[in-house]
């Protein structure tokens, strides 16, 4: 049996090698200070734009569809729309369609509420943000487009209660709310295929705009509906989010984690780089050889 | 018999489910508006359906001892205990139900998404070849929207989004129309009686 030249055996290396390398790049990246530059593209400011010039009055729908596993790239969206919304004075009503979802949405909502109220004591401003009054958070309903479908013609169809047992007629949010032509847009974040869900059920038959941010893995598969206005934004991914963070002058876990994503991206591409080139060079070296 | 009722009731069903949509008709849409109501209640039926599902399979393999089966006990036990804390103590902020999600579930399930990144990176030196035309070009559009969404570099970005935005845009627009006339098909194959594999036996 013929010796396997250099390039064979440096392409057969032990992949651990590999994750060790990967593991390095990011610890080192989550050690260094967040100084990198994040571009706004037009998806995320179309994003921004839609909740910074909608009625500050009508309430914002935020579908927390999303399980754990896509917090790393979801929770900075959720955190920093909360932010915005809040800022801005705009009450936001919480749903989900995904089971955990509830606890998610619970614990964010929470954190962005005691981080606001905590800046307003600082700042020696009286306003503070209630639950409410400023946010209500209604839970997990199973049936996906029968649950969007239903919140288009009267929520209390849909939830009689909000998440603690309160009648949506006790809730101040609720007092003129009753479906899509009383709210300002819906914002989906979402891992799966539910924005698909909310475009075909809510944005079409009811016209209300539909916002949507994702894992930067399924981005990609939007950009159709961007196009044509079926989504009016898109936040995909960390980048996403971390354009978002910058558009709200709130920089956060995205604008961190962005360090630790441009580290591996280049150790990706460094990769791809290496092994195309030691793949050529062991082909022509066999060749050579025959 | 026991198979005509059936059909005779997703003929109805789907063509009304249909034209609903297009129907404003107060007695259409109160109508709709109660078959959103059932539908919603089926939907909940799903998840003990879902449950049922989980517990027998991993109770079988449990049983059988089949290799690996410790991680069966575990999946149920899991299950089991979440339920009982969940349902004694409620599930509210502050809970011992909440303290389990958010320090176990959500850092195990968060941990198992990132592990991708390892195998992505692994992926990338070994598999990741240009062999054909076909191949170099998608490594290229690859290696570029991977910088472009990472380095800020005007030209860069630019052609970052247009890869995403007019190619990628039009693949998977192709995509949606193919997925979507595959589903009126199906759909009308299902009102009129063609496919009948949900009714089980053929």
């Amino acid at each position: 049996m013929a010796q396997k030249n250099i390039f064979a055996r440096f392409l057969e290396m032990d992949r651990r090698w590999l994750f060790l390398a990967l593991a390095v790049v990011v610890i080192v990246a989550l050690l260094l200070p967040p100084a990198i530059g994040v571009r706004v593209t037009s998806p995320v400011t179309r994003f921004f734009d839609v909740i910074d010039t909608s009625d500050p009055d009508k309430p914002l729908l935020l579908a927390v569809d999303t399980p754990p596993s896509g917090l790393p790239e979801l929770e900075p969206m959720i955190v920093g729309i909360l932010s915005h919304c809040f800022d801005r004075g705009q009450p936001v009503i919480l749903i989900s369609l995904q089971m955990e979802g509830v606890s998610i949405a619970e614990r964010l909502v929470a954190q962005v509420q005691d981080e606001f109220n905590r800046r307003a004591v600082e700042a020696g401003v009286e306003r503070r943000i209630r639950m409410g009054e400023d946010w209500a958070l209604l839970g997990y309903r199973a049936g996906f487009s029968a649950v969007i479908l239903g919140l288009g013609d009267e929520v209390r169809k849909v939830y009689t209660t909000d998440l603690y047992g309160t009648q949506l007629d006790e809730i101040p949010l609720f007092a003129d709310y009753h479906n899509y032509d009383d709210t300002a847009a819906v914002v989906d974040i979402s891992w799966s295929s539910t924005p698909e869900l909310w475009v075909q059920f809510a944005g079409g038959p009811y016209g209300v705009p539909i916002l949507v941010g994702c894992t930067a893995v399924s981005a990609p598969q939007y950009y159709a509906y961007l196009q044509t206005g079926q989504m009016s934004g898109l936040l995909g991914g960390l980048k996403g989010a971390a354009e978002y963070e910058k558009l709200i002058s709130h920089p956060g876990l995205a604008t961190r984690g962005m360090v630790a994503q441009t580290g591996a991206h280049l150790l990706v591409v460094l990769l791809i780089l290496l092994g195309n080139v030691a793949f050529f060079l062991d082909r022509m070296s066999r060749k050579r050889r025959k | 018999m026991r198979r005509q009722i059936p059909l005779v009731i997703v003929f109805v069903v789907g063509l009304f489910g249909a034209l609903s949509y297009f129907i404003m008709e107060p007695v259409i849409q109160d109508l709709r508006e109660q078959m959103l109501t059932w539908l919603r209640i089926i939907a909940a039926f799903a998840l003990g359906l879902g449950i049922a599902s989980f517990l027998r399979n991993h109770g079988r393999r449990m049983t059988r001892q089949v290799p690996g089966w410790g991680f069966n006990v575990v999946a149920i036990l899991s299950f089991l205990s979440m339920t009982f804390i969940g349902l004694v103590w409620g599930i509210e902020e502050g809970t011992l139900f909440r303290e389990l999600f958010d320090n176990a579930q959500v850092p195990m399930e968060a941990t198992m998404f990132s592990l991708l990144a390892f195998f992505i990176a692994s992926a990338s030196f070994r598999a990741f070849r240009a062999r054909s035309k076909e191949a170099t070009l998608l490594l290229a559009a690859a290696v570029i929207v991977m910088l472009g969404r990472v380095l800020d570099f005007d030209w860069l970005s630019g052609i970052t989004e247009w890869i995403l935005e007019v190619p990628n845009g039009a693949a998977q627009r192709g995509i949606i129309i193919g997925v979507g006339l595959g589903m009126i098909a199906t759909a009308l194959r299902i009102i009129l009686g063609i496919e009948r594999s949900y009714l089980g036996g053929e």
